[in-house]
């Protein structure tokens, strides 16, 4: 068993959709409608035995006794626990507030089984990170980063990063998979007074895709999440 | 008939009147000549003199009274027939007569004048103010037009025409004029040339020559029209002169713009209200939309996992089409959704500094996770400045753009998008080998619930005649979008054949950037 689940959701056929189709994935599923439920069934099971201890949760942001927002503030100051959101909109602003709040990850509705699934296994593993050291080489599309050697290989070749990119790059490895909010990418790379300066961002990335991406223009490991921040690609299994 | 004017004033200036009353005091004082003495009938000169002022200049009293004095002088007074009195006390006399009558007759012309020209003010006002209250009576800017022509024809007393142009009235119907009065061809001529100078410069209409014969009806803010008289009209220097003939005119200006101005007020109301009802019902619907589409996605994605590689082949490719399905639905839901939202007033953009090449990677990639098999061809230049924008909505923009070249094209065209920026605006440009839309579309399509529909279009080699589907509101968002950003889109034909969409947006003044950047950027 890939372990338990708790899924905050409001609406019942959504809710018991998701439910059947996570347990197709593999997890146990415990379904809560409101916060006040979500809060509760947490606060009970945090401490229990590890096959019973609640390994993810997906929140719906849309919720009748708040905006989710509240209940994710609540678990981040009492766990590590991976945390999905599910908005409604693209144009949604406080999912990357509650991105930048401790939120693993977000999808919008409505999404695929695949997508779902996705993201709950890099969250996942991502969290076994902070127990496990993390991996200092990062393979995918024809890529090697070795942070170790501090180098960048493309089919074999060594790419010539300058100090920033290489800052910025080992920064969206860290997380490769998840998001990265513009505000965490700035504040890491260039420092907490330039969270504001976007801009940066659009520039850099794009001389890295330059240098990185077979078809720059429609780049399949530098992904852009507009209006949130930026992905890199999910690592190829070893 | 309460327009009807009242033209005879108290005291005009008649100089018959004056002369019949001198001839009527000579009479009297040859009749009484004998029977008085002289020294009483110099107070008969007096009197006639007061009264004659009534009606006569006041050069012309002085001109009859200095007349007067000489005649009595050599016809009354001792000795007869000679211009010298035989007595200082009868040339003491005669001055005196002189003297009071000259100063009654200039006072009494004094007072004639005061009086009429406090009457003819008041003749004025109330015609004024009459005409203020009736031209708010009628009903409708054609009657209130009507109102004011009549009241010029029966003051002038020959057929008045006017010409409002229809621009101002917001009553555009193809005619620029709307002409009263019935004016025949070439009076219609007349109205058109005298508008013209009205109409180039509005501000010099304030010294307006008063000999000019076409009246400018003026509002406050603007001139509606102009007014002209019959042939061979001249204005009268009386009351009811050209001035006054303006200032009637000033009252249909002023109560046309309050008209306009009610009347704009009450539609204004009545499109906020239906705009805001119909925002309301779009959004709720679209937004209660989300949720089961998203059901519908989830259960049918597993269906799709599920069945992956299964002997129920037919099952993954039913489960796929309901996929697809839901994710066109949730593209025309948010459509609809953003159309309300643009429409409301005072909407708020999120805008940043993003880059293009970005955002046409992202909306490429989504595309191809649905149709792998689409080739897209994109050509931007490496110098192309960060535009700020909306981001969620100029990809809604180019996905939308998108969507209809993938639709109307063969599945093996290749769709070609590119870019270039000059001067304040950089220039998108996507390319399709498909359909193409018909010369006389291309504005149409823009419109809101327009679709390329009954319009005889080649058919798809591949599908035959595709069903068109949507409501018609995804390009409407495109021009909605592009209209929040202080840009512009627009179609032609693509020169290979298939359809160009234009997009062009501002580029600002972008921000500034570190300064170690200049090392590292190249």
């Amino acid at each position: 068993m890939a372990g338990q689940v708790l899924l905050v959701e409001d609406d019942r056929s959504l809710r018991q959709t998701l439910t059947k189709a996570l347990e197709l994935g593999g997890y146990r599923v415990v379904q809560a409608e409101s916060i006040a439920e979500g809060t509760l069934s947490f606060s009970t099971m945090i401490n229990r035995s590890d096959s019973e201890a609640i390994k993810l949760i997906i929140v719906d942001l849309g919720l009748p006794d708040g905006d989710g927002a509240s209940l994710i503030r609540w678990v981040r100051t009492q766990s590590s626990v991976p945390l999905i959101i599910i908005s409604a909109r693209y144009d949604d602003n406080s999912k990357v507030n509650l991105l930048d709040a401790g939120a693993d990850d977000y999808l919008v509705k409505p999404f695929s089984f695949t997508e779902l699934m996705a993201r709950i296994r890099v969250a996942m593993r991502h969290r076994h990170q902070d127990e496990n050291p993390a991996p200092r080489i990062y393979r995918a599309s024809g890529i090697e980063i070795d942070l170790q050697r501090h180098q960048v290989i493309r089919h074999g070749e060594r790419v010539r990063l300058t100090p920033t990119e290489f800052k910025l790059l080992e920064r969206l490895m860290l997380q490769s998979g998840q998001v990265v909010t513009h505000r965490q990418l700035l504040a890491d790379v260039w420092g907490a007074e330039f969270v504001e300066h976007t801009h940066y961002l659009r520039l850099y990335m794009a001389q890295l895709r330059n240098k990185l991406e077979e078809v720059p223009s429609q780049p399949k490991l530098l992904i852009t999440e507009p209006g949130i921040g930026y992905r890199l690609s999910e690592a190829e299994p070893i | 008939m309460p327009s009807q004017v009242n033209r005879a004033l108290p005291f005009r200036e008649r100089h018959w009147y004056g002369i019949l009353v001198w001839i009527m005091a000579w009479s009297l004082m040859w009749w009484l000549d004998g029977d008085f003495v002289f020294q009483n009938l110099a107070l008969i000169l007096v009197l006639a003199s007061a009264v004659a002022g009534l009606w006569i200049g006041p050069l012309t009293s002085l001109l009859i009274n200095t007349l007067s004095i000489f005649y009595f002088s050599y016809f009354f007074v001792n000795p007869r027939l000679s211009f010298t009195p035989a007595l200082r006390e009868d040339l003491m006399l005669l001055v005196s007569v002189y003297g009071v009558s000259t100063v009654i007759s200039y006072l009494t012309v004094r007072l004639r004048r005061a009086v009429t020209s406090e009457a003819l003010q008041a003749a004025r006002t109330s015609q004024l103010r009459l005409l203020s209250e009736q031209l708010r009576e009628a009903t409708g800017w054609l009657a209130k037009v009507d109102v004011l022509r009549k009241l010029l024809a029966d003051h002038a007393g020959v057929p008045a025409y006017i010409l409002l142009t229809r621009s101002q009235l917001a009553v555009c119907d193809g005619h620029q004029f709307e002409f009263f009065g019935e004016p025949s061809p070439f009076q219609k001529q007349r109205l058109i040339l005298e508008w013209k100078p009205f109409s180039v410069d509005p501000s010099t209409l304030s010294k307006a020559d008063d000999s000019a014969r076409a009246i400018p009806i003026r509002g406050r803010e603007k001139t509606w029209g102009v007014v002209v008289f019959h042939d061979g009209f001249e204005p009268s220097t009386d009351w009811l002169g050209y001035p006054h003939f303006r200032d009637l005119c000033y009252q249909l200006g002023i109560e046309l713009e309050r008209y306009i101005a009610l009347v704009q007020a009450r539609e204004a109301n009545e499109q906020v209200r239906t705009q805001a009802i119909r925002n309301t019902l779009l959004t709720a619907i679209s937004h209660d939309y989300h949720t089961p589409l998203s059901t519908i996605m989830g259960a049918a994605s597993v269906l799709v996992e599920q069945t992956k590689g299964d002997r129920h082949a037919e099952f993954a490719g039913l489960a796929s089409t309901i996929v697809e399905e839901t994710e066109q639905l949730h593209r025309m839901t948010n459509n609809t959704l953003q159309m309300a939202r643009l429409d409301a007033v005072g909407i708020e953009l999120n805008k940043n500094w993003e880059s293009l090449e970005e955002i046409i990677g992202t909306v490429i990639a989504r595309i191809k996770r649905r149709c792998s098999d689409r080739q897209f061809i994109v050509h931007l230049p490496p110098d192309l400045p960060l535009l700020h924008v909306d981001v969620v909505l100029l990809m809604q923009l180019l996905d939308n753009v998108l969507q209809n070249s993938l639709k109307y094209s063969r599945d093996e065209s290749v769709i070609t998008i590119d870019a270039v920026s000059a001067d304040h605006e950089v220039f998108i440009r996507l390319s399709d080998c498909g359909e193409g839309i018909p010369g006389w579309w291309h504005e149409k399509v823009f419109e809101i619930f327009q679709r390329v529909d009954g319009v005889d279009l080649p058919s798809d080699g591949r599908t035959g005649r595709q069903p068109r589907r949507g409501a018609g509101v995804g390009l409407a968002v495109c021009r909605a979008i592009a209209r929040v950003h202080g840009g512009r889109i627009w179609i032609e034909d693509n020169p290979g054949g298939g359809t160009r969409v234009n997009i062009a947006l501002p580029i600002g003044a972008p921000p500034a950037l570190p300064l170690s950047a200049s090392e590292e950027l190249t």
